[in-house]
């Protein structure tokens, strides 16, 4: 009787789960339908419509240019460049604020993080004025401004990684002779990686998403990354090559969903526990 | 402190450190200190901007719009972050967690897409999908909506909506994580105690969440607070100001008025009214944890 | 010790690797710097056919070597150029919006052209509205690329279910309204019946097409009475009963007699949409830009249907004045953007040449005519590949009706805050209300010195 009574009861609440879940799923995944459709369609719009009959055109046109190609490359170059030097400034800076005690380190660390409040657009004029002065108006340039944006989070999450990790592995490692470098690369750094894969990838996103800075500081048009071609799908006086832009987003977007499906397991695991504490 | 290491060898590593904060630094001084200014990007205050004391900040108390898009900041960042992204994430997290949901892969894949996405192509395919032809109408239609496009008839709410589209993934992929590193048998033994799932939820999973759940309220309020792209892709603010936020009023002021001064006077403003509130968090933070000891 | 150093190796390694990722990116930008660049020049996609042939004839006469930068046509110009000038790492030949001349002046960024001029013959075949665009102070600081007139465009196909004659010739404010009733009252699916731009999202839009070709007609033009700057007294205007009454059209059609949906002002396309919506048969009339009989389907993403089949289904009409004694019969704005040299710029007789090269009569009357643009000169106007478009041909009266903006340093601050006047208007707020906000904001801008009140 109790067991029956049990059964039912999770049954119905598994079936309720499937309900929501799909609903949520459909929804989520509904306003792509357009996206989709639009970029196989001839003659699309902003409108939802289904096609009366199909093309690729839209997608030949992305590749045709030999830009297109170019464009992706620098997404990837300014992103994967900023996900890294984020990185090895990081793992270095992270051990101080783990293992050193000294006064208004938390406050030095929420406060980097609180920065980024302000918006970046506020940044633009005097990053864009440092870069001319450093002559940084080229990608590097947009490395180190974007570099800068994501070192406090990041610093967060790998300093409190490093927390999780007891003071008696280094130990060890010191009796053993290894130095400063030699502890933080084969002590820290290896249990600390998860953590480092979720910076890397938050930063990577966030780069690959970042229109202003790329548009304002790059001088030469065979720099620019992706998010400043997407503005090639605009026509004259503001209207809206619609199956240009929707075939061009989702060359754009697959890129960042391979990165993210790639690293899925170590970002799990990154994100768990560790990472994002007070 | 630690015996028997050099820490030199570090030193030399933390210099790109330094570096990096004190350009960080630097920005957010120059951005006070324009803020006293009359700083323009073209005119005459673009070569000799002038010292205008708190001009700026006095200017920002009296004006409507700034004063209407705190309200609307405060509101979508509420709405969206802490009560649509954190919450929906934590119930898909728990939902996720129960191991005979199959086609888990698929729900996630449909969560995550929308998070990976670029801001700029999602606000055209929100722009799309609320418009009055959008597919956003055709599903609401059986149930006998008329028609209407949503960015403008409820621009808030849609913008919100989107926002928690957008945003949810994030939550959900930290609380999944979190979820994993909860013993199993916590979950057992209150499976043995009868508890339904409501229970699970409410006795098990949040309080041991509790400090991620506390955290990401806090980050995901640093990040929405700030928030431009997707809303000014959708409605560039509007209609009127409906959703005119911080970030997109400073903006229109520093871009398309070239008034880099006020536009600065607003950063500032946004950043202490965000800094007071994190003040208010780590002290109801430290509360909680003595509580709990 | 050895291990150590190993150690230090690797990171290095690692440390490299950030820079090593972006090396191939450097590398090529300084190959850039070895090709001997003469002059550059930054401008958007809309004048690529009038520039790039240019570029090439320049080249292969000068044997110097252009370096062009095509900004993508959904991005700001504006902001690009003005970054650019004020970190001093401007091109040569930079795009300015017209209006902006005197802004980008005043900072000392552009190059008076002025001695240049003198001696380029063409320069007399400049309409003196395209030269008064580009003055500032009594010097001339760019070469007027393009400009254009602004009317009333309908749809004839709900005009005729309306049963409103056409050509639908407007006398004033009333016979607009009016049309726009009828359309909303006799044909359904019209969500329209009068696009009114409206808004920050349309932009400067809102401020020409929307709000000056209301005011123009508000008042009569003497003493500047129908405009947002006293020129004489050297203010901005606060209030006046031109600015009152222009807000009071707005209320009309947004809030008292409903003559138009908000939807497609707030979009992420505001232009396609509204394109879009004309030719889909949901705007009875619309103020737009005479770039528009064309555009309303190039812009919408269809195939352009030849001139005839066009003027089957879209008419102008030019806008009226209120009525009011006093107030012009009809009323249109222009504005257009301009090709201007740095100030900084490294060979400014070279960057001249270049601009020369680019406004011969040949290069410009071939493109102005077929890019259906209106003249800037009298000599390309004169030209017979231009008169021999018909549609171009009749709206040369409007040419001769129209006007500049009151483009005064902070004129775009001006603008921005008309448009902020509409969106009140959308939020409810009275015309008295919304002009009130206006002036507060004006002299919080500008100081109550520089604001006056009619």
């Amino acid at each position: 009787m109790w067991f029956n009574r049990g059964l039912n009861r999770e049954k119905i609440s598994l079936v309720i789960n499937y309900v929501l879940l799909s609903i949520i799923a459909i929804f989520w995944l509904s306003p792509f339908t357009w996206l989709i459709l639009t970029s196989i369609d001839p003659h699309g719009t902003s409108a939802f419509k289904l096609p009366e009959n199909t093309t690729l055109e839209h997608y030949f046109l992305v590749f045709a240019g030999s830009s297109s190609a170019r464009w992706v490359l620098n997404s990837v170059l300014i992103s994967a460049g900023s996900a890294t030097m984020v990185l090895a400034v990081i793992i270095f800076a992270a051990y101080p604020f783990s293992r050193m005690q000294f006064r208004g380190k938390n406050v030095i660390l929420w406060g980097l993080v609180l920065i980024r409040i302000i918006p970046l657009s506020a940044f633009l004029l005097p990053l864009f004025l440092f870069c001319v002065r450093f002559g940084l108006l080229n990608p590097m340039g947009v490395i180190v401004a974007l570099s800068m944006l994501n070192i406090p989070f990041g610093l967060l999450l790998i300093k409190n990684f490093y927390d999780t990790i007891p003071l008696t592995y280094e130990e060890a490692a010191w009796v053993d002779g290894a130095g400063i470098m030699k502890t933080i690369f084969k002590v820290l750094l290896p249990i600390a990686a998860p953590g480092a894969v979720v910076v890397w990838f938050m930063t990577f996103t966030g780069a690959w998403n970042e229109f202003m800075l790329p548009f304002v500081l790059l001088r030469n048009p065979d720099f620019w990354p992706m998010s400043v071609g997407l503005y090639n799908s605009f026509g004259l006086h503001g209207s809206v090559n619609f199956g240009f832009l929707s075939a061009f987003s989702i060359v754009y977007a697959v890129p960042s969903v391979l990165v993210f499906f790639l690293l899925r397991k170590n970002l799990v695991s990154g994100l768990s526990g560790a990472g994002i504490k007070g | 402190m630690v015996v028997g290491v050099s820490k030199r060898p570090l030193i030399v590593m933390l210099i790109p450190f330094f570096l990096f904060v004190a350009l960080l630094i630097l920005c957010v001084f120059w951005t006070l200190g324009i803020s006293f200014t009359d700083k323009a990007l073209l005119g005459l205050a673009a070569i000799h901007p002038k010292f205008v004391g708190f001009k700026n900040y006095l200017r920002l108390i009296t004006h409507p719009d700034f004063l209407n898009s705190m309200k609307v900041t405060v509101i979508f960042t509420f709405s969206s972050a802490i009560v649509g992204q954190c919450i929906l994430g934590l119930l898909l997290a728990v939902a996720l967690k129960n191991k005979k949901i199959r086609l888990k892969p698929i729900y996630e894949i449909a969560i995550l897409l929308g998070w990976l996405l670029p801001d700029m192509v999602a606000a055209f395919m929100w722009g799309a999908f609320a418009s009055g032809s959008g597919f956003l109408n055709v599903v609401l239609a059986p149930l006998g909506i008329k028609p209407v496009n949503w960015i403008t008839t409820k621009p808030l709410i849609t913008v919100i909506i989107a926002n928690i589209w957008k945003g949810t993934a994030w939550s959900y992929l930290l609380f999944a994580a979190a979820l994993d590193t909860i013993p199993r048998e916590l979950f057992e033994a209150a499976d043995v105690d009868g508890a339904s799932a409501l229970q699970r939820l409410f006795y098990v999973s949040i309080p041991i969440l509790l400090p991620t759940i506390l955290v990401n309220i806090l980050l995901v309020t640093i990040w929405t607070f700030g928030y431009f792209s997707l809303i000014y892709g959708m409605t560039g603010g509007g209609p009127g100001h409906s959703t005119e936020v911080i970030s997109i009023l400073m903006y229109k002021e520093a871009f398309d008025s070239f008034h880099i001064g006020y536009g600065s006077a607003i950063s500032i403003s946004m950043t202490i009214m965000v800094g007071f509130m994190s003040i208010f968090y780590f002290w109801g933070q430290r509360r909680t944890e003595d509580v709990v000891q | 010790m050895k291990k150590a150093r190993k150690l230090l190796v690797t990171i290095a390694l690692i440390l490299g690797l950030s820079l090593l990722l972006t090396t191939p990116l450097i590398a090529t930008g300084q190959k850039e710097a070895t090709t001997k660049v003469e002059v550059s020049i930054v401008y958007g996609t809309p004048w690529k056919e009038l520039v790039e042939p240019a570029i090439a004839k320049y080249e292969k006469e000068t044997g110097a070597k252009v370096k062009q930068v095509l900004l993508p046509p959904g991005t700001n110009v504006d902001t690009k150029v003005a970054l650019d000038l004020a970190g001093g790492v401007a091109a040569d030949i930079v795009a300015v919006d017209g209006y902006r001349i005197p802004e980008f002046a005043e900072a000392g960024y552009l190059l008076s052209l002025d001695s240049y001029l003198k001696n380029w013959p063409d320069w007399m075949y400049y309409y003196d509205s395209m030269k008064k665009m580009v003055e500032f102070d009594g010097k001339h600081y760019g070469v007027p690329l393009d400009t254009d007139v602004r009317m009333l465009w309908y749809w004839k196909p709900i005009f005729k279910k309306a049963g409103i004659a056409i050509p639908w010739e407007p006398k004033n404010w009333d016979d607009v309204l009016n049309a726009a009733r009828k359309i909303k009252a006799s044909v359904a699916g019209v969500d329209y019946p009068i696009y009114l731009p409206v808004g920050s999202k349309m932009g400067e839009a809102t401020t020409m097409q929307g709000f000056y070709m209301i005011l123009l007609g508000a008042d009569s033009p003497s003493n500047d009475q129908n405009r947002l700057r006293d020129w004489k007294a050297g203010k901005w205007i606060g209030k006046s009963p031109a600015i009152l009454r222009t807000l009071q059209v707005y209320q009309t059609v947004f809030v008292k007699d409903k003559l138009s949906m908000r939807d497609i002002y707030y979009t992420p396309d505001v232009w396609g949409d509204w394109r879009r919506a004309m030719i889909n048969g949901k705007i009875g009339i619309g103020l737009g830009g005479s770039w528009e009989f064309k555009e309303f389907w190039t812009g919408a993403g269809v195939d352009l249907p030849p001139v005839e089949k066009r003027k089957e289904l879209v008419g102008w009409a030019p806008m009226p004045g209120s009525g009011l004694p006093g107030a012009p019969a009809i009323v249109s704005i222009s504005g257009g953007w301009t090709f201007a040299i740095n100030a900084k710029a490294k060979n400014k007789e070279a960057a001249f040449e270049l601009l020369k090269v680019i406004f011969t009569k040949e290069n410009f009357g071939s493109w102005v005519s077929g890019a259906a643009k209106v003249s800037t000169r009298e000599d390309v106007s004169n030209m017979a590949s231009y008169k021999k478009d018909s549609y171009i041909a009749e709206i040369t009266p409007l040419v001769k009706a129209t006007t500049t903006r009151d483009t005064y340093p902070g004129y775009s601050k001006v603008s921005s805050f008309v448009q902020a006047a509409t969106e009140d208007i959308l939020d409810g707020k009275s015309p008295a209300e919304a002009m009130n906000s206006y002036y507060n904001n004006l002299v919080s801008e500008f100081g109550k010195d520089k604001v006056t009140t009619r």
